[in-house]
Protein backbone atom coordinates (compact mmCIF):
# COMPACT_ATOMS: atom_id res chain seq x y z
CA UNK A 1 0.00 0.00 0.00
CA UNK A 2 1.29 3.42 -1.07
CA UNK A 3 2.30 6.01 1.75
CA UNK A 4 -0.84 8.13 2.49
CA UNK A 5 0.91 11.32 1.98
CA UNK A 6 3.77 10.07 -0.12
CA UNK A 7 4.20 12.74 -3.40
CA UNK A 8 2.71 11.88 -6.64
CA UNK A 9 3.04 12.74 -10.12
CA UNK A 10 6.28 13.86 -12.17
CA UNK A 11 9.61 14.83 -10.12
CA UNK A 12 10.37 18.29 -10.80
CA UNK A 13 13.75 18.90 -12.25
CA UNK A 14 15.72 22.35 -12.14
CA UNK A 15 14.94 23.65 -15.44
CA UNK A 16 18.86 25.41 -15.74
CA UNK A 17 20.65 22.55 -15.28
CA UNK A 18 18.74 20.38 -17.74
CA UNK A 19 19.15 23.61 -20.39
CA UNK A 20 22.31 24.99 -19.75
CA UNK A 21 21.75 27.25 -22.79
CA UNK A 22 18.61 28.94 -20.68
CA UNK A 23 19.85 32.18 -20.53
CA UNK A 24 20.13 33.02 -16.30
CA UNK A 25 20.34 37.03 -16.24
CA UNK A 26 18.28 39.89 -15.61
CA UNK A 27 18.58 40.96 -19.62
CA UNK A 28 15.89 38.03 -20.74
CA UNK A 29 13.09 38.73 -18.57
CA UNK A 30 10.77 36.51 -20.38
CA UNK A 31 12.70 33.80 -18.95
CA UNK A 32 12.59 35.52 -15.76
CA UNK A 33 8.96 35.38 -15.92
CA UNK A 34 7.81 32.17 -16.05
CA UNK A 35 9.86 32.09 -12.41
CA UNK A 36 6.80 34.61 -11.38
CA UNK A 37 3.66 34.09 -9.60
CA UNK A 38 0.58 36.12 -10.77
CA UNK A 39 1.00 38.20 -8.21
CA UNK A 40 4.64 38.68 -9.46
CA UNK A 41 6.29 37.27 -6.52
CA UNK A 42 8.67 34.74 -6.69
CA UNK A 43 8.00 31.25 -7.36
CA UNK A 44 9.08 29.28 -4.52
CA UNK A 45 11.91 26.28 -5.14
CA UNK A 46 9.57 23.95 -3.71
CA UNK A 47 7.48 24.51 -6.57
CA UNK A 48 9.82 25.20 -9.67
CA UNK A 49 12.02 22.74 -8.54
CA UNK A 50 15.06 24.20 -9.00
CA UNK A 51 18.14 23.33 -7.60
CA UNK A 52 19.62 25.91 -4.52
CA UNK A 53 22.28 27.03 -7.21
CA UNK A 54 20.05 28.11 -9.66
CA UNK A 55 17.37 29.58 -7.19
CA UNK A 56 19.41 31.49 -5.62
CA UNK A 57 21.24 33.06 -9.27
CA UNK A 58 17.51 33.63 -10.38
CA UNK A 59 16.72 35.56 -7.37
CA UNK A 60 19.04 37.77 -7.45
CA UNK A 61 18.28 38.45 -11.43
CA UNK A 62 14.79 38.93 -11.07
CA UNK A 63 15.31 41.36 -8.08
CA UNK A 64 17.73 43.13 -10.40
CA UNK A 65 14.97 43.13 -12.90
CA UNK A 66 13.20 44.77 -11.18
CA UNK A 67 14.96 47.41 -10.42
CA UNK A 68 15.15 48.08 -14.21
CA UNK A 69 11.28 47.75 -14.23
CA UNK A 70 11.96 44.45 -16.88
CA UNK A 71 9.77 42.69 -14.47
CA UNK A 72 7.41 44.12 -12.07
CA UNK A 73 7.71 44.05 -8.60
CA UNK A 74 3.83 43.44 -8.02
CA UNK A 75 1.11 42.74 -10.26
CA UNK A 76 -3.07 42.51 -9.74
CA UNK A 77 -4.02 38.96 -10.80
CA UNK B 1 52.12 45.73 -12.32
CA UNK B 2 50.02 48.44 -13.96
CA UNK B 3 47.14 48.54 -11.86
CA UNK B 4 44.12 46.44 -12.25
CA UNK B 5 40.63 47.34 -13.60
CA UNK B 6 37.06 45.79 -13.06
CA UNK B 7 34.88 45.41 -16.41
CA UNK B 8 31.12 47.06 -15.42
CA UNK B 9 27.87 46.91 -17.10
CA UNK B 10 25.22 49.29 -17.15
CA UNK B 11 22.16 49.28 -18.40
CA UNK B 12 20.64 53.96 -18.27
CA UNK B 13 16.34 54.32 -18.71
CA UNK B 14 16.46 57.44 -20.47
CA UNK B 15 13.53 59.13 -20.84
CA UNK B 16 11.39 58.46 -23.63
CA UNK B 17 10.13 61.97 -24.35
CA UNK B 18 13.47 63.27 -25.33
CA UNK B 19 14.05 63.98 -28.58
CA UNK B 20 16.42 61.69 -31.42
CA UNK B 21 19.01 64.29 -31.57
CA UNK B 22 18.55 65.22 -27.18
CA UNK B 23 19.32 62.14 -26.95
CA UNK B 24 21.87 61.07 -28.77
CA UNK B 25 23.52 63.88 -27.53
CA UNK B 26 22.96 63.29 -24.15
CA UNK B 27 24.35 59.76 -25.17
CA UNK B 28 27.35 60.82 -26.14
CA UNK B 29 27.99 62.70 -22.86
CA UNK B 30 27.35 59.53 -20.69
CA UNK B 31 29.39 57.86 -23.03
CA UNK B 32 32.29 60.97 -21.98
CA UNK B 33 31.37 60.47 -18.03
CA UNK B 34 33.15 57.16 -18.88
CA UNK B 35 36.27 58.07 -20.95
CA UNK B 36 36.87 61.17 -18.73
CA UNK B 37 37.06 59.21 -15.78
CA UNK B 38 39.82 57.23 -17.90
CA UNK B 39 37.42 54.30 -17.98
CA UNK B 40 37.04 52.34 -21.32
CA UNK B 41 33.39 51.61 -23.65
CA UNK B 42 33.61 48.38 -25.03
CA UNK B 43 29.91 47.72 -26.13
CA UNK B 44 26.97 49.60 -26.30
CA UNK B 45 23.88 48.21 -27.13
CA UNK B 46 20.53 50.40 -27.75
CA UNK B 47 17.52 48.18 -26.84
CA UNK B 48 15.08 51.14 -27.77
CA UNK B 49 12.33 52.71 -26.40
CA UNK B 50 10.29 49.69 -23.83
CA UNK B 51 7.21 49.53 -22.13
CA UNK B 52 8.19 49.32 -18.11
CA UNK B 53 6.56 47.03 -16.35
CA UNK B 54 5.78 49.87 -13.89
CA UNK B 55 5.35 53.51 -13.96
CA UNK B 56 8.43 54.87 -12.91
CA UNK B 57 8.59 58.63 -12.13
CA UNK B 58 4.96 58.96 -14.65
CA UNK B 59 6.46 57.41 -17.19
CA UNK B 60 5.38 53.69 -18.35
CA UNK B 61 8.09 53.68 -21.53
CA UNK B 62 11.96 54.63 -21.33
CA UNK B 63 14.82 54.36 -23.77
CA UNK B 64 16.75 51.42 -22.81
CA UNK B 65 20.85 51.77 -23.36
CA UNK B 66 23.18 49.14 -22.49
CA UNK B 67 26.44 50.09 -21.82
CA UNK B 68 29.38 47.82 -20.98
CA UNK B 69 32.91 49.60 -20.04
CA UNK B 70 35.62 49.37 -18.34
CA UNK B 71 37.69 51.03 -16.48
CA UNK B 72 39.91 51.79 -12.53
CA UNK B 73 37.00 51.09 -9.92
CA UNK B 74 36.07 55.17 -9.12
CA UNK B 75 34.87 55.06 -12.49
CA UNK B 76 31.70 53.68 -11.53
CA UNK B 77 30.55 55.62 -8.87
CA UNK B 78 31.68 58.25 -10.67
CA UNK B 79 28.89 57.45 -13.51
CA UNK B 80 26.53 56.87 -10.68
CA UNK B 81 27.18 60.52 -9.79
CA UNK B 82 27.46 62.27 -12.84
CA UNK B 83 24.19 60.12 -13.52
CA UNK B 84 21.95 61.16 -9.96
CA UNK B 85 22.26 64.49 -11.83
CA UNK B 86 20.83 64.65 -14.81
CA UNK B 87 17.05 64.42 -14.45
CA UNK B 88 16.18 63.00 -17.97
CA UNK B 89 18.17 59.88 -16.61
CA UNK B 90 14.90 57.64 -14.53
CA UNK B 91 17.16 54.83 -13.50
CA UNK B 92 20.40 52.96 -14.06
CA UNK B 93 21.89 50.19 -12.63
CA UNK B 94 25.97 49.22 -12.91
CA UNK B 95 26.62 45.78 -12.47
CA UNK B 96 30.54 44.40 -11.89
CA UNK B 97 30.39 41.74 -14.47
CA UNK B 98 34.33 40.85 -13.67
CA UNK B 99 37.29 42.43 -11.23
CA UNK B 100 40.98 42.51 -11.30
CA UNK B 101 41.18 42.57 -15.34
CA UNK B 102 44.35 43.56 -16.47
CA UNK B 103 43.60 46.35 -19.16
CA UNK B 104 45.95 45.69 -21.19
CA UNK B 105 43.77 42.12 -22.45
CA UNK B 106 40.68 43.75 -22.88
CA UNK B 107 38.51 43.23 -26.03
CA UNK B 108 38.97 46.04 -28.38
CA UNK B 109 36.03 48.26 -28.08
CA UNK B 110 32.82 46.76 -30.33
CA UNK B 111 31.10 48.59 -33.21
CA UNK B 112 27.77 50.46 -32.18
CA UNK B 113 25.03 46.96 -31.76
CA UNK B 114 21.34 48.49 -32.33
CA UNK B 115 19.77 51.03 -34.49
CA UNK B 116 20.03 54.31 -32.45
CA UNK B 117 16.47 54.95 -32.19
CA UNK B 118 15.12 53.98 -35.05
CA UNK B 119 13.15 51.50 -33.38
CA UNK B 120 10.78 52.71 -32.30
CA UNK B 121 8.28 50.49 -33.08
CA UNK B 122 9.62 47.49 -31.31
CA UNK B 123 7.79 48.26 -27.89
CA UNK B 124 7.70 45.04 -27.02
CA UNK B 125 10.18 42.04 -26.27
CA UNK B 126 12.62 42.90 -28.78
CA UNK B 127 15.71 43.31 -27.20
CA UNK B 128 17.14 44.91 -30.33
CA UNK B 129 20.15 42.45 -30.28
CA UNK B 130 18.25 40.15 -33.07
CA UNK B 131 17.32 43.10 -35.21
CA UNK B 132 20.70 43.89 -35.36
CA UNK B 133 21.61 40.20 -35.87
CA UNK B 134 19.83 39.85 -38.82
CA UNK B 135 20.53 43.44 -40.36
CA UNK B 136 24.68 43.01 -39.00
CA UNK B 137 25.52 39.59 -39.79
CA UNK B 138 28.92 39.20 -38.58
CA UNK B 139 28.52 42.04 -35.52
CA UNK B 140 25.55 40.24 -34.42
CA UNK B 141 26.93 36.78 -33.40
CA UNK B 142 30.08 38.79 -31.81
CA UNK B 143 27.23 40.44 -29.70
CA UNK B 144 25.84 36.90 -27.97
CA UNK B 145 29.28 36.50 -25.96
CA UNK B 146 28.19 38.15 -22.90
CA UNK B 147 27.73 36.64 -19.74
Amino acid sequence: MAHPYRRRGRRKVCRFCVDPSLPLNYKHPEVLRQFLSERAKIVPRRISGNCSYHQRLLTREIKRARNVALLPFTELP
Amino acid sequence: MAELWNRYESLILFDPDLGEEARTELIGRVKEYITNASGRILKTDHWGLRELAFVMKGRSKAYYLLVEFAGPAPVSTELARRLNLLDTVLKFQTIKLEDRVDPAELPEAEEESGVPAAEEKGAEETPAEEAAAAQAGDAGEAEKTEE
